[in-house]
């Protein structure tokens, strides 16, 4: 006896452009078009949100779905979720499904919390029996007691979510699909929601989880679904995975060259020809993550004899906190020392386990003389540090600080008090 | 293996599903429910509203109609007369309106939720049904007061309202299917009812129109059912068994019509409204 729950073959969808969001979209429109006999020669484009999707999954699997924004995730949930019908193929599905594609889906502002736990939970195809019977659990998990027959057009947007939260998690189906709902709400929120999914796989029911997350991902799901342009680009254990999607998606340039000299950065005094950006054990290719020691190397060109050329790095955070500024004032070879003309080559290593993950910018600075100024460029390299996936960590939301050190801590038991 | 669901691509005309239509019986109760409450919370007058409506009307027509043009009622008395009509064309021309937009009114519920998406223009027909049948008790209060006993014709009375409402829904599912691609449609709706209005006798008797436009009503289903109304209630008008024949069949067909059109159009609605 088979233990597949779902199967997908060659899943397609095309949408029609043209057509969606016509601003002629009027019966007016539709009649005079039926006398113009050759006024229809309008072009309508069409876009596969969907090519050729095919997979398997069984019964009691948490599953990933991961891609770019516009991979066909939500398409295709909508598509299992039988909110809209594939161009081509099947899908099979063995089981009650539950969607949870929004939350607060069919609440109406006029009504209380009570009246709308009824009906979103009838919306969402519970009988009212059922209902009635798991109404307290409902406000308890939601946490609204106070406010349960006060309309929710008065609620705070956490208390709406909650609740909204609340009547779905309580849904019981055998299959869950779930559309990046984590994206709303406060950490306390998004945390709530994992546990309760968590729950959901532990009692042997499947979910199909879409979301931008990896940690939750990560921890949540044992296989993962990534998709790129509408298509599936690979299914498998969930590390491989996310390292792919990493790797693919989420790299940004590790290395910049100017092989022509006139258009690179710099003056008639120093010229840029290249930057990269390199894990310790590595290709510049790899991803680099918060555990990793790295290394920036620039290449540059002194075209003036005997120039004291002081270059330095500046590291910046997306929200252009300066992490540091750098200069070789400690290396031993060339600080300090006349440059000749030629390509020169510095190096520097920033240690593992001392940025957050996060995104980070580089820019360089030249100086002479170690005080005048030869040329600025700013922003040259845009790179990401990863969340590091090797610790296991039951934290789903991003830490705080723009460096992360794994600093030594001591413990001692001071003074053991014996009743 | 239970309940396998195949999820492909559909084509042409489907079949209805009744088996899932039951299932979700509860959920028009609840839509029809959302409807009427959103309606009257946070007004004074809430339902009584069911209320002023048709006897303002009945007083306006039976003024304008009855008084000023003085036209003849069936030899029935005029607030009466019209009062019967109201009850029934309320219905019809309220729904009318409500099932058009209820798809659109229902978007999110189309784009984010799965149910038999019929559920939604059923459910819109709530709010009528309800005015409806506070309206009909106030008809038979007025029925009281004017002395009009309950009379043998009266076992038909069910029968009109059930082709009553075959037409208002059918008509309702196919302006709802359509308008998910044409939006200005709703714009069309008040005006398609005021139209509608007039070749209908529901202020005004048909022994008033000239022989040579009667045929015109005479298209009018709608012309039939109110017709139907007051003869199984008051005992004017012809009514034969052909007529009812007739009118049953076309009723049953609009039904029939806007059902299969509906479930045709079904599974554009999410990517098209």
């Amino acid at each position: 006896m088979s233990n597949t729950v779902i199967k997908v073959e060659n899943l397609c969808k095309l949408y029609r452009l043209g057509e969606l969001h016509t601003r002629t979209n009027s019966f007016r429109d539709k009649v005079t078009s039926f006398f113009k006999k050759n006024g229809n020669t309008k072009k309508i484009e069409t876009i596969w949100a969907l090519k050729d999707i095919s997979f398997e999954i069984d019964k009691g699997e948490a599953i990933g779905i991961i891609g770019r924004n516009g991979a066909g995730k939500s398409t295709l949930l909508k598509i299992l979720s039988r909110i809209t019908k594939p161009t081509t193929g099947k899908a099979r599905i063995n089981g009650r499904t539950g969607s949870l594609l929004e939350v607060g889906t069919g609440f109406h502002p006029e009504l209380t919390g009570r009246e709308n736990i009824y009906l979103n939970g009838a919306i969402l195809g519970m009988y009212k029996k059922e209902i009635s019977r798991k109404f307290d659990e409902i406000v308890a998990f939601a946490e609204i007691e106070k406010f349960i027959d006060t309309p929710v057009k008065r609620y705070s947007s956490g208390m709406y979510v909650r609740l909204a939260f609340a009547v779905a998690a309580h849904l019981e189906p055998e299959i869950l699909l779930v559309d990046e709902v984590l994206a709303v709400g406060d950490f306390a929120f998004q945390k709530k929601c994992l546990e309760k999914m968590e729950d959901v796989t532990d009692k042997g029911k499947t979910v199909l989880f879409v979301s931008h997350n990896l940690t939750a991902v990560r921890n949540l799901c044992k296989r993962t679904l990534f998709m790129d342009c509408g298509r599936k680009v690979d299914f498998g254990d969930t590390p491989g995975i996310i390292t792919k999607y990493i790797g693919q998606v989420l790299s940004t340039k590790t290395c910049r060259i100017w092989n022509d000299m006139k258009q690179a950065p710099g003056t008639d005094e120093v010229r840029l020809h290249s930057i990269s950006i390199q894990p310790k054990n590595g290709t510049p290719e790899d991803a680099i993550d918060i555990t990793n020691t790295f290394f920036i190397e620039i290449k540059y060109w002194n075209l003036k004899q005997n120039n004291y050329l002081n270059p330095s790095v500046t590291l910046t955070t997306e929200d252009n906190a300066t992490v540091f500024i750098t200069t070789p004032l400690t290396e031993k070879e060339w600080h300090g020392r006349p440059f000749p003309r030629g390509l020169f080559r510095s190096e520097f290593c920033v240690p593992g386990n001392l940025l957050n993950n996060g995104r980070y910018r580089i820019s360089v600075l030249f100086v002479k003389n170690q005080q005048k100024w030869i040329f600025r460029e700013q922003d040259i390299l845009v790179f990401d540090v990863h969340e590091s996936f090797k610790r296991q960590s039951a934290y789903y939301g991003k830490r705080l600080g723009v460096i992360r050190p794994v600093l030594e801590w001591t413990t001692e038991l001071l003074n053991e008090l014996i009743e | 293996m239970s309940n396998q669901i195949v999820i492909e691509p559909e084509k042409g005309w489907i079949r209805i599903n009744f088996k899932e239509l039951y299932e979700y019986r509860e959920l028009i109760g609840f839509l029809a429910w959302r409807d009427i409450m959103a309606q009257y919370k946070q007004t004074v007058f809430g339902v009584a509203w069911a209320i002023v409506r048709p006897v303002f009307s009945v007083l306006v027509y039976t003024l304008v109609f009855g008084k000023v043009a003085k036209l003849s009622s069936s030899g029935l008395p005029y607030p009466l007369f019209t009062l019967c009509g109201v009850v029934a064309w309320s219905f019809f021309s309220a729904s009318l309106s409500q099932s058009t937009v209820s798809l659109l009114n229902n978007t999110n519920l189309l784009t984010k939720v799965y149910f038999p998406r019929l559920i939604i223009p059923i459910a819109s027909l709530g709010r009528g049904a309800v005015d409806f049948i506070i309206s009909f008790i106030l008809l038979i209060f007025l029925m009281g007061i004017y002395g009009f006993a309950p009379i043998k014709t009266i076992i038909f009375f069910p029968i009109f309202l059930l082709l009553g409402l075959c037409i208002t829904l059918g008509i309702g599912l196919f302006f709802s299917a359509l308008s998910t691609k044409y939006h200005d449609l709703k714009h069309a709706i008040p005006f398609l009812n005021q139209m509608w209005f007039w070749v209908t006798p529901v202020a005004y008797g048909l022994e008033n129109i000239p022989e040579k436009l009667t045929y015109i009503f005479y298209l009018n289903p709608m012309t039939w059912i109110i017709q139907g109304f007051r003869w199984s209630l008051l005992g004017v008008g012809e009514i034969n068994l052909q007529k009812i024949l007739i009118t049953g069949l076309f009723s049953i067909s609009v039904l029939l019509g806007g059902l299969f059109y509906f479930r045709r159009m079904e599974s554009e609605f999410a990517d098209i409204i």
